[in-house]
């Protein structure tokens, strides 16, 4: 990690990040830790842990001398307690991808590293074992912002196999940042299920003492035991750490950068609302009760899709390059009630016509992300929806959508056909009422 | 005592608020003004592991109490950043210089590059369960009349959230305080006495102070203080306030040690076995009681073979090693205490239940009986953390962090904590440090007040008395500026020090709340003939009781501006006038004199008014 001069300086001397050393600089001298350095620093800087636990970093032209020496005492200290995951308890699974929840800061360096066996997740959060039995499969670890559909794929699969080998339900851990086009993309890939799937991130990594990541997953747990049988995101509720939501997969976005209570259900409320004692109130009549039967995979995918927004100026050139690309549907992010620019210069109501007749499914969605959009309120919207062809997707998620779209493209090329699936309510994603209570709930 | 021979070690750990305008991590105002919280959150910690995969001893404590964290927060001085649901915003500069400033004049050494740390802290007083800190300087050292004294770190780091209301399983906390910057500096063992240790907190504060940054006022300055002794250990006094009680604190904790290893001296001599707590149901004894604590409760009871006496065995002047044992049971057992043979039974109406309880637990003479008047569970607890510290007495007195109480005694908070709570805030970049920087700093590096005492009294004729007093409430500076700009030095050093302290003394104001502004304002209209100097205390008071009121409103209310010389002659005039009788009485200026100053109510000087009351007689003179 250390290159230049410092780097020579160190070989010269056998010296490797972690060695216990005695340095002299600047006429001090002091014993302490090599560390490994920060990413963005400078690089003729070495940084030390300090005896008394701080690190610092020193130029390597200050430095006039250092030595390997021998360890210095580190205060009193306990062993975490050794337990484990008490068989007699409802068995459940949980699918670790990655992202905060599923990461530990090294405590040395700050540097963070996945965390995928189910001991590890236990040592952090020992209140699982009284709640299930559960055990952990990482496919893979990534952060979400770099998960694709292949991914979701690969996360349907494993969920479906421990469902479908007796499991009571699944946990699917998770970054944040796209954790709602997972849930959205599950939702459609999982069909017939007869039991819950709780997907779970946090928004404050779990090495430090305020992290959300043991009460997402311990209501987690509960939800995944309970009888709730659908997809969903289990987080927190509001900023207290007093219950989560468990929000259904296809009508769930992260609303805020930061905060716990990012995920909000939209255009409908909660599933349920959860606490980590195990209690469970559910919010939302329209849900799934768990049954018997095994889940039926529907994989299928065309990831030739692409979200577009509706903006002032904004060129309807695009379509023509992204259609040039191989592109194959798209889900245009429209202002207000479903508009594009109609009579601007830039027009997209020709190119879109153009498009659709040659069988391109255009989605519109509302941007405004509450509401519903209206085929057929204003002239404009009626030239789009009733005249162009564009698909009024009500009051789909925009995300939701998108992952739609390409679950639908995997299924059929013909557009009425696509049409009347985009149309059809499938996994909760389009609702017949909107409720007064589900704004900014 | 004989200090050396006891082979006293003290070093202190000084924590002092900064006032740069905003706080550490982000752009809140760093006030506790703000009364009313607008909003409250709810959240619990969790426990982390430590570096190394270990669960520190200190956080694993706290974890035990599962408490529940109730944060207020307050409309100015809260953001998302102290409700941990923001990253913390760029570090405030001004207080990275500031630090810099304070380690340049303790002569630190500098890193040449700063990482902010996260500490971890898991009772609640940070929300996010660590503090950021980093560490500015060390190696350098402040000269005391003792002789010099290490300091061995300058860390700036973020004040924490201050403790509202404590229950048992709920603690409320403000959020206005946290994020506050607040430097932490720490010197070596190298203080040999009490004194000592209260000089060098006074000299650090000094030097802080002379930055010209840090908050003033109750709470923004802290002391912990540590303290050995040979076959002792080291102790953390935290939360000491006061700097004249400094001194008894480090002798009553030297004393505290003492005794307790001539306790443990007289065990071993006895051959005093570890006690075994076997926890006995004693209910059946003493729920028909006539004590209100036992009646109708469970009661459970531990013997302590050949302990008798002991708990009352003083520790310090007023405190003994029952009050101790006493306080460990409240915090590591959660029950409010223990009844023991050694205390008044008479007192708690128990005397007749103890001695069936001896009976029951087969004690003889010599024996020390104990009971806990709680749940099993709470009471079994309790007991074999009592029985536990009696034990300890044996192998160590423990190394251990404890609140400093007002009257010098101190109190078993927890456990010391361990170097290994730290590893790097991986939400901001390190900071380098680089020599131009330092020279920038170096370059206009702040007055102390030590100098700037003599320098004022040499400068401007004042005694080196008036100057301390100026420079040390914090307005040399202003005192300076407002010479330069044209004041009278005598009548400015009188204001600030003798004049300020009687409305202090005699009307009970705050006259540290007089910002420096107030003060120049006042001047200003003084300067300009506006304010009468007889009035300038009462403009000051009024100042004081109604900082909102304008300058010219208070000067009209008190009808404190100064009369034209006219105005004099009118009024002195009338008043002649209106005597004129007693224009040929010898003793006529001096009860016209008191007549026109009680008119003139002391808007004109007496010289003045003199003169023109002599004129004016003399008109009437036949």
């Amino acid at each position: 990690m250390y290159s230049g001069r410092l780097g020579e300086l160190l070989e010269a001397r056998k010296l490797d990040i972690g060695d216990f050393v005695r340095i002299k600089f600047k006429g001090a001298e002091k014993s302490g830790i090599i560390m490994p350095k920060d990413q963005f620093s400078r690089p003729e800087v070495l940084y030390i842990k300090l005896a008394n636990g701080y690190n610092i970093g020193i130029l390597a032209d200050e430095i006039k001398g250092i030595e390997k020496c021998s360890e210095t005492d580190s205060g009193p200290q306990i062993r975490p307690r050794k337990i484990s995951f008490d068989k007699t308890k409802p068995k459940i699974s949980a699918v670790i991808t990655g992202g905060t929840i599923a990461s530990k800061v090294d405590y040395r360096t700050g540097g963070v590293t996945g965390l995928s066996k189910s001991g590890e997740i236990l040592e952090n959060i020992p209140e699982l074992s009284d709640i299930v039995n559960m055990e952990c499969i990482s496919p893979f670890t990534k952060m979400s912002e770099d998960l694709g559909h292949e991914d979701w794929i690969e996360i349907a699969k494993a969920v479906a196999k421990q469902l479908n080998n007796g499991d009571r339900g699944v946990i699917v851990t998770h970054g944040t940042d796209f954790l709602h086009y997972t849930s959205a993309a599950l939702s459609f890939m999982l069909r017939n299920l007869t039991k819950p799937v709780a997907l779970v991130g946090s928004q404050r990594s779990s090495d430090r003492g305020s992290s959300d990541a043991g009460m997402n997953l311990i209501c987690a747990a509960h939800i995944a035991t309970g009888d709730i049988a659908e997809v969903g995101v289990c987080m927190h509720g509001s900023t207290n750490d007093d219950f989560c939501f468990f929000s259904r997969g296809t009508k769930v976005r992260k609303m805020h950068t930061s905060r716990r209570d990012a995920f909000r259900p939209i255009n409908e409320l909660p599933l349920a609302k959860v606490w980590t004692d195990g209690k469970i109130e559910k919010i939302n009549p329209v849900q799934k009760k768990r049954s018997d039967g095994d889940v039926e995979l529907d994989i299928a995918f065309e990831p030739k899709v692409a979200i577009l927004k509706a903006y002032p100026d904004a060129d309807p050139d695009v379509i023509d390059y992204y259609i040039g690309k191989g592109y194959r549907g798209f889900v245009i992010e429209t202002a207000g009630l479903g508009h594009v620019p109609t009579f601007a210069k830039k027009s997209w109501i020709e190119t879109i016509r153009k498009h659709t007749k040659d069988g391109i499914p255009f989605i519109g969605t509302a941007q405004t992300i509450y509401g519903r959009i209206d085929p057929s309120v204003y002239t404009n919207l009626r030239m789009l929806y009733h005249d162009a062809g564009a698909i009024c997707s009500s009051d789909m998620l925009t995300e939701t959508a998108y992952v739609k779209l390409g679950w639908v493209l995997g299924h059929t090329e013909d557009i009425e056909e696509v049409r009347k699936m985009m149309l059809t309510n499938i996994a909760g994603e389009i609702t017949q009422r909107t409720l007064p209570e589900t704004y900014l709930y | 005592m004989d200090y050396e021979k006891l082979g006293l070690k003290c070093g202190i750990e000084i924590h002092q608020q900064l006032d740069t305008g905003r706080k550490l991590f982000c752009s809140c105002e760093p006030t506790l003004d703000e009364e009313n919280p607008d909003r409250k959150i709810i959240r619990r910690l969790r426990p982390v592991k430590g570096e190394g995969g270990t669960i520190d001893a200190a956080v694993a404590e706290e974890k035990m109490k599962n408490r529940e964290f109730h944060y207020f927060s307050y409309p100015r001085s809260t953001c998302l950043v102290e409700m941990d649901e923001e990253p913390p915003h760029e570090m405030d500069s001004a207080s990275l210089e500031t630090s810099i400033e304070a380690g340049m004049l303790m002569d630190c050494i500098m890193p040449d590059e700063i990482i902010i740390m996260r500490k971890l802290v898991i009772d609640g007083s940070d929300t996010t369960g660590f503090q950021r800190t980093c560490l500015i300087g060390f190696d350098g050292k402040v000269k005391t009349s003792f002789g010099d004294v290490g300091i061995t770190n300058i860390n700036l780091e973020e004040d924490s959230a201050q403790i509202l209301n404590r229950e048992e399983k709920e603690v409320h906390f403000g959020l206005n305080r946290l994020g506050i910057p607040l430097i932490e500096i720490g010197t070596t063992p190298d203080v040999r006495t009490p004194e000592q240790a209260r000089e060098l907190a006074e000299k650090i504060g000094m030097i802080l102070r002379s930055t010209g940054k840090v908050k003033r006022g109750l709470g923004t300055i802290r002391q912990d203080i540590n303290v050995s002794i040979k076959e002792g250990a080291r102790v953390e006094i935290k939360g000491a306030q006061d700097l004249n009680t400094i001194p008894k604190w480090v002798e009553y904790e030297v004393e505290r040690q003492m005794r307790l290893i001539e306790i443990r001296n007289e065990l071993k001599e006895k051959k005093f076995k570890d006690v075994v707590a076997e926890v006995k149901d004693v209910s059946k004894i003493f729920k028909d009681s006539e004590c209100k604590i036992t009646n109708g409760k469970t009661t459970f009871a531990i013997l302590i073979p050949g302990f008798a006496g002991y708990l009352k065995r003083h520790l310090t002047p007023t405190r003994t090693l029952g009050n101790e044992i006493a306080n460990y049971v409240k915090v590591k057992g959660g029950i409010k205490g223990v009844i023991h043979t050694d205390e008044n039974l008479e007192k708690y109406k128990l005397e007749k239940e103890f001695l069936e309880l001896g009976k029951f637990m087969k004690a003889k003479e010599g024996d020390t009986l104990m009971i806990a008047v709680a749940s099993k569970k709470d009471s079994e607890k309790s007991l074999k953390v009592a029985a536990e510290r009696i034990n300890q007495i044996l192998s160590c007195i423990p190394e251990e962090t404890r609140r400093a109480l007002e009257d010098g005694n101190s109190e078993y908070m927890r456990p010391l904590p361990g170097a290994s709570r730290m590893y790097p805030e991986t939400d901001l970049l390190p900071i380098p440090l680089t020599k131009e920087m330092l020279l920038d700093i170096g370059s206009h590096l702040p007055e102390l007040w030590d100098d700037m005492i003599l320098r004022l009294a040499k400068d401007y004729g004042i005694s080196t008395e008036i100057s301390n007093q100026i420079v040390r409430s914090g307005r040399g500076h202003l005192f300076e500026k407002l010479v330069k700009g044209g004041a009278d030095a005598r009548t400015l050093a009188t204001t600030l020090t003798i004049t300020l302290s009687e409305i202090k003394r005699q009307e009970g104001l705050p006259v540290e709340d007089l910002t420096d502004k107030n003060i120049e304002d006042v001047f200003s209209y003084f300067a300009k003939g506006k304010i009468n100097k007889p009035l300038l205390p009462k403009v000051f008071s009024e100042m004081i009781l109604n900082p909102k009121t304008g300058l010219d409103e208070i000067i009209r209310k008190l009808d404190a501006h100064n009369i034209t010389h006219d105005e004099v002659r009118e009024i002195i005039a009338k008043v002649v006038a209106e005597n004129k009788e007693l224009a040929n009485n010898e003793r006529a200026e001096k009860i016209l004199m008191g007549m026109c100053m009680e008119k003139l109510r002391g808007r004109a000087d007496g010289k003045i008014v003199m003169d023109v009351l002599r004129e004016e007689i003399e008109k009437h003179r036949c």
